[in-house]
């Protein structure tokens, strides 16, 4: 494959910035506005879902040819919710402290379109490295995304990163930040910022 | 026949993937037993430091309401006791805590081991902050209700409901336990 070749490289990009899941192709934006109230928590989710995106990417990948066409979205959903019980798992057994506050947010990851979406929409068509690199890349850049909103919302809304006070004792946080307009806001905001970027970059 | 081959590949996948989740389920599992146990382990060394070995568990009946409690009472006398109550009045349904208390039933901590607050706002119940104004307190010399109510507890800002939630529920675990202790 020709194509693959080159792209190697610009499947990574692309998952982290041009087509970021997240701000480029709008993907996800449910788990996004809701688990990013706190760094941790989005880097909790985004770890997590990354992992089920390479494993679902990679084995939608190996088996593309055995997949009857007609049946391929059962079967996706197959080998996604299996990679997310596997990690709902292994999340309550060595890390309960975050398995509780992702709560129903992980065995949500099963219908977090993003997956869905590079299974159909990459791993079907492509080979089994070009897949990884995908899954690997988007998984990234929708942890990135997760974490670059709950860096706005945890250190304006409760004046902390990583749970640690930035701020000092006089900060009154903006509690808005941490509900659900504070999640619209910042997502709006840092979507006018990608574009504005995007826009800068095409014009030079 | 095609069709048969496509719904025959569908069950292939459906008994492979069965097969790995039962797999991880069963190295799991004695894990998250583990890890469950070791939780309410220290969630009630954490609210009352001086619980005993020796301590027993009881259900204690309160008008219908049954309220699990570790009751610690060496040698006929009581000396503490954990109680583990839920109330489903939080702002986002059901919160389960457990609270300790000496003999002489005043708070010695509590412990919030389920909860689904408001991240920033609720879940600020969880921090002994606000629930330390408890330590210490009893139905003898403090009002279990949050102030707006008439109380002596402060609400967290912007959270009375949950406030008031855990509040009141550990107003009703103490008066149930201390029925239990006069019936006994």
């Amino acid at each position: 494959m020709a194509e693959s070749k080159e792209s190697l490289k610009e499947v990574l990009i692309a998952g982290l910035w041009s087509s970021n899941p997240v701000f480029g192709l709008l993907l996800g934006t449910c788990p996004t506005l809701a688990v990013s109230s706190s760094m941790m928590d989005g880097f909790g989710m985004g770890v997590a879902a990354t992992f089920v995106l390479i494993m679902s990417n990679v084995f939608i990948s190996i088996l593309r040819k055995i997949i009857p066409d007609k049946m391929r979205i059962p079967c996706f959903i197959v080998v996604i919710a299996s990679f997310v019980t596997i990690v709902d798992l292994c999340m309550k057994a060595y890390t309960p402290a975050l398995s509780k506050s992702l709560g129903l947010f992980i065995p949500l990851i099963v219908v977090n379109c993003i997956i869905l979406g590079r299974a159909e929409g990459y791993a079907y068509k492509k080979g089994i490295l070009p897949s990884l690199v995908d899954g690997f890349s988007m998984g990234i850049g929708f942890t990135l995304a997760l974490m670059a909103m709950a860096f706005f919302r945890e250190s304006l809304g409760n004046g902390t990163l990583f749970n640690v006070p930035i701020f000092g004792s006089k900060y009154v946080p903006m509690l808005g930040m941490i509900l659900p307009p504070g999640a619209f806001l910042t997502m709006g905001g840092l979507m006018a910022l990608t574009v504005f970027i995007n826009k800068k970059m095409a014009r030079k | 026949m095609k069709e048969y081959r496509d719904i025959i590949i569908l069950v292939l996948f459906a008994v492979i993937a069965g097969g790995a989740l039962s797999g991880v389920y069963g190295m799991t599992r004695e894990q998250i037993a583990a890890t469950e146990k070791l939780e309410r382990t220290n969630a009630l060394k954490a609210v009352l430091p001086t619980l005993s070995a020796a301590a027993t568990e009881v259900i204690i009946d309160k008008d219908g309401l049954k309220i699990p409690a570790v009751l610690d009472s060496a040698n006929g006398t009581f000396s503490g006791a954990v109680l583990e109550l839920e109330t489903k009045k939080g702002y986002a349904g059901t919160i389960k805590f457990m609270v300790g208390v000496d003999k002489d039933r005043h708070v010695t901590g509590l412990y919030i081991l389920a909860q689904n607050e408001t991240p920033g706002l609720g879940t600020k119940a969880k921090s002994q902050t606000w629930w330390g104004q408890f330590l210490g307190k009893g139905q003898d010399n403090f009002k279990f209700k949050v102030k707006k109510d008439g109380g002596d507890a402060d609400a967290i800002t912007a959270a009375t409901i949950t406030s008031r939630a855990v509040t009141n529920q550990v107003d009703l675990g103490l008066n149930a336990l201390a029925a239990h202790l006069e019936k006994r």
